[in-house]
């Protein structure tokens, strides 16, 4: 920690073991997630699928009510922790973009709502589906009931972005200690891309391809618990390197000479 | 440097890996998401053999060969690019230019094949073998597109014909990926074709 | 560089043609379980060539070959242990 000024040795550090938190609380997300939706919900494996009844449907959502919903204060109690995890990695991409217009940082930036508002979206109709289902026909929990999976699991398009932009940052680190190894980036390409199986099940009412099926939700849902566990542990490592490496700067800002288009020789000014 | 076609260029001693540990991620990760797919469709398949076989009829054997000998043939070419390339004979460009002309034809004879089916009626919500036939096929299909963007950016690498360390290690990336896009419909087409 | 001369990649593609063609005459419009069994071996002996000739595995490091190899003998096994009824 050899370049932090001597009047304020532990800010730095509490900041440090903070943002190694919040890279690690993309894990928080996974396993609150997982335990909310397995065995409080019961929602994965898909109890009720497109092909089933009204009936089935209302039953589910009648039965297991305190379990249901408590389940949705445990996955609302996620949401928090995605924005923390979101922050974290964008936090990186922002160390390193510090000489650029920092795009892709803000991209991840702006993707973090889209997501915790599709979950918190969720919550907010299954909460109310388990609510009062007395009062609903079979058919209208039909709907529900397809109206929830296809929020949970058909917006994958701003976390592919958001894998993408990590990746195309992670390619363009050109710092000479990179904040991550460059094999990090190609399982953010891989996960970005293969997230997207589940970008046409508004087509299918069965088969693979299915809110229900592979194609539709456990495939997606693997690549994002592999994606999130990868980031959180390079994004934590990242910071630690940083931090215990005394790169860090306290400021981004007066610490490198400023961007030029290279022109000069040319005659052209910036 | 000219190689005569008998002799290897360089024996190695040291292993060598083509390319750099990213991609071979990335490629191991696609073959594994395939995987998942062909298992997936043989559980089907197994569960309803003679709807399958029954749809399988509609398809043309002839047109899926032609298709794999396209992307064999396209890497062939692509196998030879990359060593011209470290060769540095100056042929690089045109191989991987051979190789993108069979990714096209194999676009073109793909396109003609789906083009066929929709005009008979059948789309991905006909059945479930048609469900699983254009998902792998069409995904595969990106996958071939894709390619062709990576084997058209290593002609505009590989124009000079001595390449840097990096450029070679970019060229191997862009080549290994192609043979990915190769074995994904070495198994695809006996599954979906010839497999009842 | 590699160990591999031009000649072999010619050769191993000349295998690989004719390895399909074997394959399509292996298939007719039955469900022949030997046929089936013999072309999906066929199909992953295939992968294995491409591997180790055109992805240039053979001058790899040795844990990468081990990889694709693997991918190759689990997935032959996935399918064909399906196919049969084992799993």
């Amino acid at each position: 920690m050899t370049s932090v000024a001597p009047q304020e040795p532990e800010v730095p550090r509490l900041h440090r073991n903070l943002h190694i938190l919040f890279a690690w609380s993309g894990i928080a997300v996974l396993v609150l997630f997982l335990i909310a939706c397995i065995p409080l919900m019961h929602w994965i494996p898909t109890p009720v699928g497109p092909s089933d009844s009204g009936d089935k449907a209302k039953e589910f959502f009648s039965h297991d009510q305190i379990s249901f919903r408590f389940g949705l204060v445990i996955m609302m109690l996620a949401c928090p922790c995605f924005v923390t995890w979101g922050v974290a990695v964008a936090a990186q991409t922002r160390r390193i973009e510090h000489r650029v217009a920092p795009m892709l940082t803000y991209a991840q930036l702006a993707s973090i709502p889209a997501v915790v508002m599709n979950v918190v979206l969720f919550i907010f109709l299954a909460g109310a589906a388990s609510y009062r289902p007395e009062a609903l026909s079979p058919e209208a929990m039909t709907w529900i009931n397809d109206l929830l999976w296809i929020i949970f699991d058909f917006m994958v398009a701003p976390l592919s972005l958001w894998a993408i932009c990590m990746g195309l940052a992670i390619i363009l680190d050109q710092r000479p200690e990179p904040a991550y190894p460059r094999w990090v980036a190609w399982v953010n390409f891989w996960a970005g891309s293969l997230m997207l199986t589940g970008e046409f099940l508004l087509f299918f009412r069965g088969g693979p391809m299915a809110y229900n099926a592979v194609f539709g939700l456990y495939w997606p849902l693997t690549v994002f618990c592999v994606w999130m566990v990868v980031m959180s542990a390079m994004t934590a490592r990242a910071v630690k390197r940083d931090w215990d490496g005394g790169r860090v700067p306290l400021r981004d800002d007066g610490l490198e000479p400023p961007l030029t288009s290279g022109l000069a020789s040319v005659g052209i000014r910036d | 440097m000219a190689t005569a076609a008998n002799a290897p260029t360089h024996p190695r001693t040291a292993p060598h890996l083509p390319g750099e540990t990213g991609v071979w991620v990335f490629i191991i990760g696609d073959m594994v998401a395939f995987a998942v797919m062909f298992g997936s469709y043989m559980y089907e398949q197994r569960g309803a053999p003679l709807s399958f076989l029954a749809s399988q009829q509609a398809l043309d054997v002839t047109v899926g060969t032609i298709n794999t000998v396209l992307l064999l043939t396209g890497s062939l070419f692509v196998a030879y690019g990359v060593r011209a390339a470290r060769a540095g004979t100056g042929r690089a460009s045109v191989l991987f230019g051979l190789g993108f002309a069979c990714g096209l034809g194999f676009v073109i004879n793909k396109a003609v094949e789906f083009g066929g089916k929709f005009a008979d009626g059948i789309n991905p919500t006909t059945d479930t073998f048609f469900a699983y036939f254009f998902f792998m096929a069409g995904v595969h299909l990106l996958h071939v597109l894709g390619g062709m963007a990576v084997l058209a950016y290593l002609g505009r690498v590989a124009r000079r014909p001595v390449l840097n360390g990096k450029e070679i290690r970019v060229v191997e990336n862009g080549a290994s990926y192609w043979h990915l896009v190769d074995v994904l419909w070495i198994v695809l087409f006996p599954l979906l074709y010839l497999v009842h | 560089m590699t160990t591999t001369t031009d000649r072999a990649v010619l050769g191993v593609w000349t295998l690989l043609i004719t390895a399909t063609v074997v394959s399509v005459a292996l298939s007719d419009n039955a469900m022949s379980r030997t046929g089936t069994i013999a072309i999906l071996s066929i199909a992953f002996a295939k992968v294995y060539l491409v591997g180790l000739y055109f992805m240039e595995l053979r001058d790899a490091p040795r844990p990468l070959r081990y990889v694709v190899a693997a991918w190759c003998i689990a997935t032959w096994a996935a399918l064909t242990g399906i196919y049969v009824g084992v799993c």
